[in-house]
């Protein structure tokens, strides 16, 4: 290679580099900071890799009553899930199977996308007095509620977005034959449709799991803490401990990572609303 | 009566749903900030009162817009750039889908665990990023990040940044890619010059991205809560109180419900406007583009 292009091209490495080091950057140093021994804390200036690797800043996590927070936050994405699907198909199907008007169409999710922009600790003051009044103060059902209140607006609008583009000529065939709309649905539709749906609930999970304001605030104890409120308990310790705070940390990103990593084809259009195609 | 179509059918419970709960939600607001939420006394006017005094208030507002005006200019610039540089300079495939890979990754990540990274890099005790800054010798003693004012913000706003520019990134990158090959060939036959080329062409094409990441990031950065909460609870004094912190200490660490109501209602009046307006942009400028 000649060195007129040498140069140049060891730019763009140089800039590639900085850039994946920035990205990794925060994860290397919560996993070092998780893997250390608890006699490597006490070390001016940390040491930048863990000297003695050890898994049992997880262990003592997950022991203690970290298997708690992860199936409190397992059973209110499972539930919140499920609520906001039972509202958002029918309602996604609904404007996007149908002739109806424009302005219809417009109208429903304008006014969903409104609520997108409101600042959830707006609803979380009085959703807290209507938590208070119904006695779901400090139970799961509190967030199962406003976890399908908060993702109703992206579910919807995704779904519909994923619907408009599927054919609709075999569906309006089969209805002519004599196929029931709900049949039609089933037989017709999802096997179409699966993945779409499955990546509009990798979505839902990942966003109440990494939920926080609504945790904080309408939880009070282990019956219904989720697995950031582990985080935030540990980071309000008087004496912080840090390993434990990163491993929690690890466990709370990891699992919304990996399944973000599945829906890649779809995370840029589900993190735009499904805007952007 | 006529017969209700069924598509109108199929969306009454999620309507109701949220309009139900809407209504609670706005009534309960309402009554909460007339009659004190503990004693039921009529406590507006002394609400009224305070926050024509209330300079909480006032700071953290401020705080709120110099924190969403730094972070969403950079994270567009910062992010429309690096997409740039992949869409010009970087052609080898899977070094393109590792770098998505690797931007993904911050997104996914929850903002109390972007939090909790950004306590374990600024600590004084135990934070690398001191030990960093003096090997490179930017500073010979080591920064008491937390501890004032401008040094806490920066802290935040810097894994902030890390959170949300690759979410930049990644929509305009997408937006990049949808451009036609032949778009830029035409442009190379006109002679046109690179900086034309993305005044003309690249910048063109990704207005109406540029503008819905425009309005998505303000209103997320309007919300930010978790990442300022996990570091500095708002600290040191109430240096980095946002809107949303703010609301959360008056409302559920005083446990003024009456006046958190208040202020609630008082957001909720001004983002019903601003939604009402960006609405309108939206379908204008944005999603009629994009069907």
């Amino acid at each position: 290679m000649s060195l007129k292009k040498l140069i140049p091209n060891m730019i763009v490495y140089l800039i590639l580099l900085l850039i994946i080091m920035w990205l990794i950057f925060p994860y290397y140093w919560m996993i070092v900071v998780a893997l250390k021994s608890a006699w490597e804390l006490y070390i001016y200036p940390p040491a930048p890799y863990p000297q003695s690797p050890t898994l049992e800043n997880f262990i003592r996590f997950l022991s203690s009553n970290g298997t708690i927070y992860i199936l409190n936050s397992l059973t209110i994405c499972g539930g919140a899930i499920l609520c906001t699907l039972l509202l958002t198909i029918p309602a996604a199907y609904g404007l996007t199977r149908y002739v109806i008007s424009e302005k219809f169409y417009k109208n429903i999710l304008s006014y969903y996308l409104s609520l997108r922009f409101l600042p959830p600790i707006a609803i979380a003051i009085p959703l807290f007095g209507l938590i208070r009044v119904v006695g779901l103060y400090d139970s799961i059902f509190s967030l199962i509620l406003s976890y399908t209140l908060f993702n109703l607006p992206l579910a919807i609008w995704l779904l519909s977005s994923y619907l408009l583009e599927l054919p609709r000529d075999v569906e309006e065939a089969s209805l002519l034959d004599g196929l029931t709309r709900f049949k039609a649905f089933f037989k017709i539709l999802l096997p179409m449709f699966y993945p779409q749906l499955i990546s509009t609930i990798l979505l839902l999970f990942i966003f109440s799991w990494n939920e926080f304001l609504f945790a904080l605030i309408f939880t009070a104890t282990l019956k219904s803490q989720t697995i950031p409120i582990a985080a935030w308990n540990l980071v309000t310790q008087f004496k912080i401990d840090w390993q434990s705070m990163a491993a929690v940390g690890i466990i709370t990103s990891l699992v919304p990572a990996i399944l973000f990593l599945l829906l890649q084809k779809y995370a840029i259009r589900g993190l735009t609303f499904g805007i952007v195609k | 009566m006529r017969k209700l179509k069924p598509y109108y059918i199929l969306n009454l419970p999620s309507l109701f749903f949220v309009f139900i709960i809407g209504t609670y939600l706005i009534l309960f607001a309402i009554k909460t900030s007339i009659f004190d939420y503990k004693t039921g006394e009529f406590i507006l006017f002394s609400n009224i009162l305070r926050l024509a005094k209330d300079n909480y208030f006032l700071s953290s507002l401020n705080t709120t817009v110099i924190y969403v005006v730094i972070t969403v200019l950079t994270t567009i610039v910062i992010g429309l750039s690096i997409a740039e540089f992949l869409h010009y300079f970087v052609q080898n495939s899977k070094l393109r889908s590792f770098i998505t890979l690797l931007l993904i990754f911050p997104l996914a990540t929850a903002p109390v665990a972007v939090g909790v990274m950004g306590r374990l890099i600024f600590t004084p005790e135990y934070g690398i990023m001191n030990v960093i800054l003096q090997q490179l010798k930017v500073i010979n003693e080591e920064i008491k990040w937390f501890s004032e004012p401008l040094t806490a913000l920066t802290a935040v706003i810097f894994m902030d940044l890390w959170e949300w520019t690759p979410y930049v990134t990644l929509v305009a990158f997408a937006g990049l890619q949808s451009i036609p090959k032949e778009v830029y060939e035409a442009a190379q036959l006109d002679g046109a010059s690179k900086i034309k080329t993305f005044q003309y062409i690249d910048l063109q094409y990704l207005k109406p991205l540029i503008f819905l990441l425009l309005i998505f990031r303000t209103a997320d950065e309007f919300k930010i809560f978790d990442i300022i909460m996990v570091m500095t609870k708002g600290g040191p004094g109430f240096s980095t109180e946002t809107l949303a912190v703010y609301l959360y200490r008056v409302s559920f660490k005083y446990f003024d419900l009456s006046y958190g109501a208040l202020l609630a209602l008082l957001i909720m009046v001004v983002m019903m406007v601003v939604s009402s307006v960006l609405n309108k942009l939206l379908w204008k400028e944005v999603i009629q583009p994009f069907r």
